[in-house]
């Protein structure tokens, strides 16, 4: 009797990544992603739940900065933590940050896309557009004309 | 496998997708997300879809290194710019143009573009002491902005709001105005009360309000849909009014807040109010004393007598509280209850064990003590009082912000009789020097309720 109803307290949820991983995760984390409510108020509650869009080590991810989420409510240490592990991925592997980003908005967890985005944004603020290129890894397609021509059309912000 | 496919995949930003990447831009200051659209082609429109506009000149001043003098001119050309290239909806756009000498065609064009693009938040702030011109002061808010369907939230300051005769209100989808340090004649008042009917809170604070007659001061306030009330002081630039009468009509009001405002009779019909805010000053008649007429005191305390939380400031010289001249409701569901009171005189404090009597399911007392006391109040004098009801069966939390030695002797006797207290807190706000053995000896107090906690700060 004392099993049956621990077991109902903490409800396991049964995920599937892209790259077919299993995931068990506890309702209450698992809830955090409307996506996933949304597909288990639709029923499937019982079966496995695919996520096509998230490979398993990006859900790794994931879950770990749901978890420590829930816990840092009122933690203001717990928080700062959260914060630098969060910078330092972003600074270290801005790849895996994108994919983070692109997971957390897929599964549609408010709070953490809240977080993540503050990150990136603080992360940016203040940097020259040739360092955030560098840092995002991102390529400059324009040509040299293109490029002086947006220069030209927003001069004011770039003086 | 699908790893590397993801590192192949180039720029892994521009995978994020426009709306998340606009929400990100509208984070950084504007000419950030502007200074983004020479990164690559993904990025070039992406700051014109920002839902979040934050446009301040004296900030933009000191980001970009403007000069607040010679500058001016450049904003207006440029805030003109952002909002024309804008291509999405703007959400929430937040305007701040002290210290530039903006003019009213401009600002009025600015407004009509926000409009087009169906803003939902808007903020105008004209804060008129740090402008040049005077003409912040008087900024006449267009009227079609107060027909614009999209929007939610409205907050002004600085501005003149009045409303010609045949002023009507489009703004169906108004939830939230919040109005500080504006002009509003009274008649613009009524209007909006009466016509946004999903208006829900009106604050108005510190703001001059025309129209009315001067000698007559009356406030009279009809809204039949308002939830949340909150006026707060009335300023004028050649005199503070003083109301002879507020009257408040609001039967769906949840929260009335009348802080700082000045009146000598209220008569309040809000039969679902929950929560009441007074600050009980009293009509200045000219002469120093503020004096607050038992009455008038008994009328409104009877007609918020089915409030769950009450807040009061009372009057310094507390000249009308005294008990015996006016009778306190019984306030059956007050739940928590605020007072700051003058403890120098005993009329104070017997107002305060009045209205301990007559909160019988009261569960959260805060006191706040203005002056220090010279009374001389002891533990003796609250063992002569009759035992309150609450503190029987339902105080369970009591913050004593404390002057004097009196307030702990208050507190020794809630400690030593509340049967259910859980919490006690003890913030010390006087800067006399600490008399410790009086603190030390409130822990040593037997304590009514075994769980009570005793927390002592300051």
């Amino acid at each position: 009797m004392a099993s049956t109803s621990n077991s109902t307290s903490s409800k396991i949820i049964t995920l599937r990544s892209s790259d077919g991983e299993v995931f068990e995760v506890e309702e209450s984390v698992a809830l955090e992603s409307n996506l996933i409510r949304r597909m288990m108020e639709d029923d499937c509650a019982n079966n496995i739940i695919p996520l096509p869009n998230v490979t398993a080590p990006i859900f790794y991810l994931v879950i770990e900065h749901c978890k420590k989420h829930a816990e840092m409510k009122d933690n203001k240490e717990k928080k700062k933590e959260l914060r630098s592990q969060g910078e330092e991925l972003l600074k270290s592997d801005p790849h895996t940050y994108s994919n983070l980003m692109e997971a957390v908005n897929y599964l549609d967890i408010k709070s953490l896309m809240d977080l993540t985005a503050q990150w990136l944004a603080d992360f940016l603020k203040g940097k020259s557009p040739r360092l955030i290129r560098e840092l995002l890894k991102i390529k400059n397609d324009f040509t040299p004309e293109e490029e002086a021509e947006i220069l030209e059309r927003n001069r004011w912000a770039f003086d | 496998m699908s790893k590397q496919r993801l590192l192949d995949d180039g720029d892994p930003y521009s995978n994020l997708g426009e709306d998340l990447w606009s929400s990100i831009l509208s984070l950084l200051p504007v000419h950030e997300a502007v200074r983004t659209s020479i990164l690559s082609r993904t990025w070039r429109n992406a700051w014109m879809q920002i839902p979040h506009l934050n446009i301040c000149f004296i900030t933009m001043c000191e980001q970009l290194k403007w000069d607040y003098n010679t500058d001016s001119e450049k904003w207006r050309h440029v805030v003109g710019k952002i909002l024309t290239s804008h291509t999405g909806h703007i959400q929430s756009c937040i305007i701040d143009p002290c210290g530039s000498n903006t003019n009213r065609r401009c600002l009025d064009g600015w407004i009509s573009i926000l409009i087009e693009k169906s803003i939902s938040e808007l903020t105008l702030k004209f804060n008129h002491y740090l402008s040049k011109r005077s003409t912040f002061r008087t900024y006449r808010v267009p009227h079609c902005l107060f027909s614009c369907k999209s929007l939610r939230s409205l907050e002004l300051s600085g501005c003149f709001l009045r409303a010609k005769t045949d002023l009507s209100f489009g703004c169906n989808k108004l939830r939230v105005m919040k109005l500080d340090w504006n002009r509003i004649s009274l008649k613009f008042l009524h209007a909006l009360l009466h016509q946004c009917s999903s208006l829900e809170t009106l604050e108005v604070i510190k703001c001059s309000l025309g129209g009315f007659d001067r000698k007559e001061s009356i406030l009279s306030i009809n809204a039949p849909h308002l939830k949340v009330l909150h006026i707060t002081g009335s300023h004028d630039m050649s005199q503070n009014i003083a109301w002879k009468l507020v009257l408040i009509n609001a039967p769906r009001l949840k929260r009335l807040d009348l802080g700082m405002l000045n009146f000598k009779e209220s008569h309040i019909t809000a039969r679902e109010l929950e929560i009441f805010n007074g600050f009980m000053r009293g009509f200045y008649d000219g002469q120093i004393n503020l004096k607050y007429e038992a009455l008038k005191m008994e009328a409104i305390l009877n007609s918020i007598a089915n409030v769950k939380a009450l807040m009061l400031h009372l009057p310094n010289s507390n000249e009308c509280l005294s008990a015996g001249s006016f009778q306190i409701p019984t306030f059956m569901k007050l739940k928590e209850l605020m007072i700051s009171l003058d403890w120098t005189e005993e009329r104070g404090v017997i107002f305060l064990v009045s209205m301990l009597r007559r909160c019988p399911y009261l569960a959260v007392l805060i006191l706040r003590g203005r002056r220090e006391s010279k009374l001389s109040l002891g533990f003796d004098y609250w063992e002569k009082q009759e035992r309150f009801n609450c503190f029987n069966h339902t105080l369970r939390r009591v913050t004593i912000e404390w002057k004097s030695n009196y307030e702990i002797e208050f507190a020794k006797y809630v400690l030593a009789k509340a049967k259910v207290l859980k919490h006690l807190t003890i913030c010390r706000m006087s800067s006399q020097p600490l008399e410790e053995e009086v603190l030390a000896s409130l822990p040593l107090v037997e304590r009514a309720s075994r769980n009570a906690k005793l927390t002592i700060r300051g």
